[in-house]
């Protein structure tokens, strides 16, 4: 069993940016966690037969009962009836405001490790996971899909995506709300760099639809902490003309006022419309996420 | 109420106010630029606090641009001149002779100024602080007698010009000129109210023999204020007295003494004081010396003369409060060592029966550490015709019988030209072939005819009665005459004319009164002749202990080595003589002063010399001559007049200026003590600086709170 410093290196996101893909990440992250838990999460799931069907050029001969075969002679195929639990919508928030980092890991960074990490937990637990990158509007869809494999094109999309834009995630969830039309698992993972109620509306129309919401609310030490020292030009990442020259010492207090206030909002609004938040800085173990998306999963 | 500055250029310092805003330019400049995704919040933030953040921003700057200004006005000492000079303004008007005491003295300096600049800056104070209706004049101590005439001035600026031009002088202090001069300006002033304030270091010198009532004219309602600077008591001062080189002539390389006199003009001993010795600019000697109080000594250096030629340098003290006479300039001439032919007429089968036997010996011993004074070189009368005689500065014919016509006539050349001759008699000389040979129109060069030689008998010899020991060939003898007298003559020729040739001086005499050795200038040259023989012939001088210096003293008196000695020099103000030759009279020198002029002095006779007088120094230094004989230096020095910083006491003072009345006023307390002061003022310097430490404290609450 890994000691608890070893659990700490086995979830930093530092250490996990070592590691060559997003898929290894992913499953890195899953299997460490899992590891660590005493019950297992599959316990209930199973797969049951629905009905025999004629054999058509084009289906896997891995599935064709061979029994039926000896008893009938022609070829049938099993078909089951997966016990899909949930269809899950991962929403990454791919602005150029998730581009910061202070200590060697962009939030984006941290957003796409955690997102991979929830997207291998679902598929390994059956669940069929999509995940749609978003900036100003949504920039690549990809729809729920189950199978273990399904990985892979989740983890590639991920690396391949470069943070740019502004973010308008009110925008995202409205175009998002036409596609979706099941009901499933929505989580956000996002800075959440808009405007608090905009962004409440839109997901206050998913959760009404009865979809569950998840908000991963990721920051940086940075954003969180305002240590800086000297007189410094501030510069909007989405929007560069936004600069403003001040003493970091002399405005820090009113800062963190208006951060404390801007998370409250969020965390208020959630809590109200039984959505769960979750505040993660970049430098939160990411088993610590998986475990808060496991105990809402239970 | 006005406000004046003691230190004004400080306030130069206050464009230093300036730094705060370039620093924080600067870094306004040099602000880091970091992308930032919580801009929005920033702003908000900056919103609520930018207007708060900048007011404290200009607090700061105004509090630190302010403390700066505040050190500044601090540095520069500011004075208040307070409620007596706006009461001197609503008084009648007033005439004020500012006497500005510019002797050297007052070139002492305390601190970062000398005692005279601070003089002027306080009687620059007094000027800005007169009213439109007073006057004032500016006085100079010492003054020129070419300076124009001062006149009272209402206009301040021509009298900070008259200030600013106060230049300190060398002259003798005379005190008593001086407060007549003021004094009668202020008499003929008619102002109702009149005062002198007098600026000095206030030492004695000038005061010992000084009484109010020797001047003829003091008028009634004066004022005197004294103003002193540099405290009632003694200064310390080291000094060099004089510079002396002895044991001439300095002939090149051989060893020179040069002896530094240094006095301790102060109340405490001095140890380990460093006294450099300077030939040219390079140091050459150095001594380190402790001194007591009052006390004086000699300091010794030995150094090897430098190359034939003239040099000057220096003897340098560490430097004290009074550098004007921690320096004493010094010039010398050093020669090569002569070069002498003797020609010998009785040449003899041997050295030792040569003629020139004992000349030789006396001219061969080496000088002190092995170097020569003398190059000999000893001829036969007949190789005379092959020696080139410009190769020498002396010729020594020995007994020589005769020689030719052209022989006669490069001599006499040579003599004329400046080259020594020196006659020695023998039993080869003939007096009346002598006569027509050397004693004619146009090779005149035997000073007196010759008589027919007079012999002695062996137990009568002649003695030595007369020595002429003040002559320069004769000076080894000042105080040893009985040396030349024990020496004894058995036979010698007579010199006929002495009477009535002029120029011929005697250096020696015989019992009988005719003379034994004679000299006279020809031309640039001169001519010795001596009577008797220069071996043991005719005389047992050649075995006296005497005869080495004596002929030593006749070379090098033909050979003119008197020259090479130390040069001319003077402590100003004295006039500088400068002795020249006979044939100089009513010829020009050529003075050029150190700090570039050119000067025109002339020769004249006084009394039995010629001699130029020189006292329009500008500066002490090097002053190189252009005289008829050639280059020369003059070594001038500053005067030590001033060297004695004893101060009249203000009692001492008051007593010698009855019956007028005497304020006299320290200072460094100046302003200070009444309202007779000269200088009402009172200093702001502590609430300045009061001030200087609230602004600093409220800085350091403000920048903290940040």
């Amino acid at each position: 069993m890994p000691t608890e410093t070893a659990r700490r290196g086995y979830f930093d996101p530092l250490v996990l940016a070592k590691i060559a893909t997003m898929s290894l990440r992913a499953r890195h992250v899953v299997e460490g966690l899992l590891s660590g838990l005493h019950d297992s999460p599959y316990r209930g799931y199973s797969v049951e037969f629905a009905e025999h069907r004629e054999y058509v050029p084009g289906d896997e001969i891995r599935h064709i009962d061979w029994k039926a075969y000896g008893k009938f002679d022609r070829y049938f195929i099993k078909e089951y009836e997966e016990e899909t639990n949930l269809r899950a919508y991962l929403l990454v928030d791919a602005s150029a405001s998730m581009d910061y980092g202070s200590e060697g890991l962009s939030k984006f960074d941290y957003g796409c490790y955690l997102a991979a990490s929830l997207a291998y937990l679902m598929l390994r637990q059956g669940d069929d996971v999509g995940l749609v990158t978003f900036g100003a509007q949504v920039q690549r869809y990809i729809p729920p899909r189950g199978g273990v494999q399904h990985i892979h094109a989740l983890a590639n999309h991920l690396e391949a995506t470069r943070p740019q834009g502004e973010t308008h995630l009110d925008q995202v969830l409205r175009e998002l709300a036409g596609k979706l039309s099941r009901r499933g698992m929505i989580v956000v993972i996002s800075d959440l760099f808009d405007d608090p109620e905009v962004v409440m509306r839109a997901l206050r129309y998913f959760r009404h639809r009865r979809n569950e919401v998840i908000v991963f609310h990721i920051l940086d030490k940075n954003e969180l902490e305002f240590p800086f020292q000297r007189l410094t030009v501030f510069e909007d990442i989405e929007d560069t003309a936004s600069r403003v020259l001040s003493d970091p010492r002399a405005i820090r207090t009113a800062y963190l006022q208006q951060m404390e206030a801007f998370i409250a909002e969020y965390r208020r609004a959630c809590r109200r419309e039984t959505i769960d938040y979750s505040l993660f800085p970049t430098t939160t173990p990411l088993d610590v996420a998986l475990t808060r998306y496991l105990a809402r999963r239970q | 109420m006005g406000l004046t500055f003691l230190q004004p250029l400080f306030l130069l310092a206050t464009l230093a106010a300036a730094v705060p805003v370039i620093i924080h330019l600067i870094y306004r400049r040099r602000a880091l630029v970091h992308r930032f995704p919580a801009v929005r919040f920033l702003l908000l933030a900056d919103k609520r606090t930018a207007r708060k953040f900048r007011l404290h921003q200009w607090l700061l700057l105004a509090l630190r641009v302010l403390a700066i200004l505040l050190l500044a006005f601090l540095l520069a000492r500011p004075h208040l001149t307070g409620s007596n000079v706006q009461a001197a303004a609503l008084a009648p008007p007033q005439a004020t002779v500012i006497l500005v005491d510019n002797s050297l003295s007052m070139q002492y300096r305390d601190g970062q100024e000398t005692r005279l600049q601070r003089a002027k800056t306080l009687a620059s104070r007094l000027v800005q602080g007169l009213a439109a209706s007073d006057s004032a004049a500016v006085l100079p101590l010492l003054t020129d007698e070419a300076a124009p005439p001062v006149f009272f001035s209402h206009d301040q600026a021509t009298l900070q010009e008259q200030l600013a031009a106060l230049q300190p002088s060398h002259a003798t202090v005379d005190l008593r000129s001086a407060l007549q001069r003021a004094l009668t300006l202020l008499q003929e002033s008619p102002m109702p109210r009149r005062r002198l304030v007098f600026l000095s270091d206030l030492t004695m010198r000038g005061w010992e023999d000084f009484h109010l009532s020797q001047l003829p004219a003091v008028p009634e309602q004066v004022t005197l204020h004294f103003i002193r600077l540099g405290g009632p008591q003694r200064d310390s001062n080291v000094l060099i007295t004089d510079v002396h080189i002895t044991e001439r002539p300095f002939i090149e390389h051989a060893p020179l003494d040069i002896t530094a006199v240094v006095q301790n003009r102060g109340a405490a001993a001095l140890r380990n004081l460093r006294v450099d010795l300077l030939l040219g600019s390079n140091a050459v000697g150095q001594q380190l010396v402790d001194l007591g109080p009052d006390e004086q000594i000699s300091v010794p250096f030995r150094i090897a003369a430098p190359a034939a030629g003239l040099h000057w340098g220096e003897v340098r003290l560490e430097g004290d409060g009074f550098v004007e006479d921690d320096r004493f300039n010094y010039a010398l001439r050093t020669v090569t060592p002569v070069h002498v032919l003797l020609v010998d007429g009785d040449p003899g089968t041997s050295l030792f029966d040569s003629e020139i036997f004992y000349l030789l010996q006396a001219l061969q011993p080496r000088g002190v550490l092995g170097r020569p004074l003398f190059y000999p070189k000893p001829i036969p009368w007949e190789g005379l015709e092959q020696e080139r005689l410009s190769d020498y500065q002396v010729v020594v014919f020995c007994n020589v019988e005769a020689l030719t016509p052209q022989v006669r006539q490069r001599v006499y050349q040579f003599v004329a030209e400046g080259g020594g001759l020196l006659f020695f008699a023998g039993n080869r000389v003939d007096p009346v072939r002598y006569n027509a040979m050397f004693y004619r129109s146009d090779t005149l060069v035997l000073p007196l005819a010759l008589g027919q030689p007079i012999q002695r008998p062996q137990d009568q010899p002649m003695t030595i009665a007369t020595v002429h020991s003040t002559h320069e060939a004769l000076a080894a003898f000042t105080a040893e005459e009985a040396m030349l007298q024990r020496g004894k003559v058995y036979r010698y020729f007579p010199m006929e004319g002495l009477d009535t040739v002029p120029g011929v001086r005697v250096l020696l005499a015989l019992q009988d009164g005719r003379p034994l050795l004679v000299d006279k200038d020809l031309g640039r040259g001169r001519v010795l002749f001596f009577a008797s023989s220069a071996d043991r012939d005719w005389t047992d001088l050649p075995t006296r202990t005497a005869y080495v210096p004596l002929i030593h003293g006749l070379i090098g008196y033909a050979a003119r080595l008197s020259a090479a000695a130390q040069r001319p020099g003077a402590i100003m103000p004295e006039a500088a003589r400068l002795l020249g030759r006979a044939e100089d009279d009513g010829m020009t020198v050529t003075i050029h002063t150190p700090d570039g002029q050119e000067r025109l002095t002339r020769y004249t006779r006084d009394g039995a010399q010629t001699v130029a007088s020189y006292a329009a120094y500008t500066t002490p230094g090097i002053y190189r001559l252009t005289t008829p004989a050639g280059a020369d230096f003059l070594a001038i020095n500053g005067t030590r007049a001033e060297s004695n910083f004893e101060k009249i006491q203000a009692v001492d003072l008051q007593a010698r200026l009855r019956p007028l009345s005497v304020v006299i006023e320290e200072e460094e307390t100046l302003g200070q003590s009444s309202a007779s002061s000269a200088l009402p003022t009172r200093e702001l310097a502590s609430l300045v600086l009061l001030t200087l430490v609230v602004v600093l404290a409220v800085e350091n609450v403000c920048a903290n709170r940040l």
